[in-house]
């Protein structure tokens, strides 16, 4: 019997361990079919309209013990180019709403040039700044099922952009706005996000 | 299993009671102000109730109360635009509506009397209620509103205490006002992006009683 209860238990265990946990608050717009508000409140999501079609970033999870992976919808990526203008890198993972398994893997990305130099610290002078990139100073990019647009005119608004170092060494921040993109025969539009920044986010 | 078993001892006490007893079916309409939100919000109710006088102090009630979502709150709100052609921010409106489904049982104790007609009651009663509110904002193309709020609801059960005056017109019907409040102890709050706390509603009830039974 007590052999019985310790296989119970155990297995209760195993299961708990490896409950995932998702960090992504999804909150339908009332006034805009298939698209989440507009939020600064860290809900870990971007959505869109890539040609019409609604299209949502992944959920940010953490893994349990079955599946130990920290999946993230974001990635902030600085890049240093020693003799060119450095770059900062914004890209989300995702899918289209209407087609989950043929869509994913698409990913929307926005290039923003930024001068040498940049800090962690500089990143929270986009805050509350409108910002539209030509196609070669910065520019957007998509690549889903049908789709590759690489360099694509872009008009951002960042309503939040905090970043800083935790004593501990670890990044944390805030990040949220709007964008759209458009290129000959493309557009990307009402694209919103909504994000806390963390350790599996930022490579700076 | 359990709730069951409740569910049908009440009913049962119900209509025993209903064969001995005088027994009115009142008709009520209410306003109400909202306690938890700082007044903010108003409510305009009707409800039903099937009222068992089983003795002269003592009065038994099952009740069933609405509030439709039909007067709301207009608050401003910033949207924006990542569009340079357009401005940065505009200010747009969005109501929001209080809405709640109520099933109660109450008691009425007698109080006093000040006339032969004329009696003041306090009222006790509990129950299961779903409150929550319809949030509509009218946002221009281009502009995505921040934070907007979201349709919601919960459930869960609530006590209230009130205090009543009733009036007998003549010996068939009698009119009644009341006054009270109610809240849900037990309720999870509305959920994120809300910035709204459960509802605890002051109300003033205003109620006409038919009698129904030939006691």
């Amino acid at each position: 019997m007590r052999v019985l209860q310790f296989v119970l238990l155990s297995v209760c265990c195993v299961c708990w361990l490896g409950c995932k946990k998702n960090y992504t608050r999804y909150f339908p717009d009332p006034n805009s079919n298939g698209q989440a508000i507009f939020s600064n409140t860290a809900n870990n999501l971007m959505t869109c309209f890539i040609q019409g079609k609604p299209w949502r970033s992944t959920d940010r999870s953490s893994g349990g013990f079955i599946t130990p992976v920290n999946r993230s919808e974001l990635s902030l990526y600085y890049m240093d180019i020693a003799g060119g203008s450095d770059t900062l890198r914004i890209s989300w993972e995702g899918y289209y709403l209407e087609d989950v398994a043929a869509s994913a893997n698409s990913v929307v990305v926005l290039k923003l040039p930024v001068p040498d130099g940049f800090t962690k610290a500089n990143f929270s002078q986009f805050k509350g700044k409108r910002l539209s990139l030509n196609g070669t100073n910065g520019y957007g990019a998509v690549s889903a099922p049908g789709i590759e647009q690489p360099f694509c005119n872009a008009n951002i608004y960042f309503h939040e952009a905090v970043l800083h170092t935790r004593a501990n060494g670890t990044d944390s921040g805030y990040i949220s706005g709007l964008f759209e993109l458009s290129a000959p025969a493309f557009v990307l539009s009402s694209g919103r996000f909504d994000h806390f920044l963390g350790q599996y986010e930022v490579q700076w | 299993m359990r709730a069951v078993t409740i569910v049908l001892f009440v009913f049962f006490s119900f209509f025993c009671a209903v064969v001995h007893s005088q027994v009115y079916m009142n008709f009520y309409a209410n306003v109400a102000t909202d306690l938890a939100n700082n007044n903010q919000f108003q409510q305009l109710g009707i409800g039903w109730q099937s009222r068992i006088s089983i003795n002269n102090k003592f009065q038994f009630f099952v009740q069933v109360q609405y509030v439709p979502p039909l007067l709301g709150r207009e608050i401003n709100k910033p949207a924006f635009t990542a569009n340079p052609l357009l401005p940065l921010q505009i200010t747009v409106a969005e109501k929001i509506s209080p809405t709640q489904f109520a099933v109660a049982l109450g008691h009425c104790f007698l109080l006093g009397r000040s006339s032969a007609a004329s009696s003041w009651h306090l009222v006790l009663l509990t129950g299961y209620g779903v409150q929550g509110y319809r949030a509509k904002a009218s946002v221009p193309e281009s502009y995505a509103l921040l934070n907007a709020e979201i349709k919601q609801s919960v459930g869960g059960f609530f006590a209230g205490l009130g205090a009543e005056w009733q009036y007998d017109i003549g010996k068939k019907s009698r009119l009644y006002v009341q006054l009270g409040s109610h809240i849900y102890p037990f309720n999870p709050t509305f959920k994120s992006p809300s910035v709204y706390k459960n509802w605890v509603p002051l109300q003033l009830s205003v109620g006409y009683g038919i009698k129904t039974s030939k006691k």
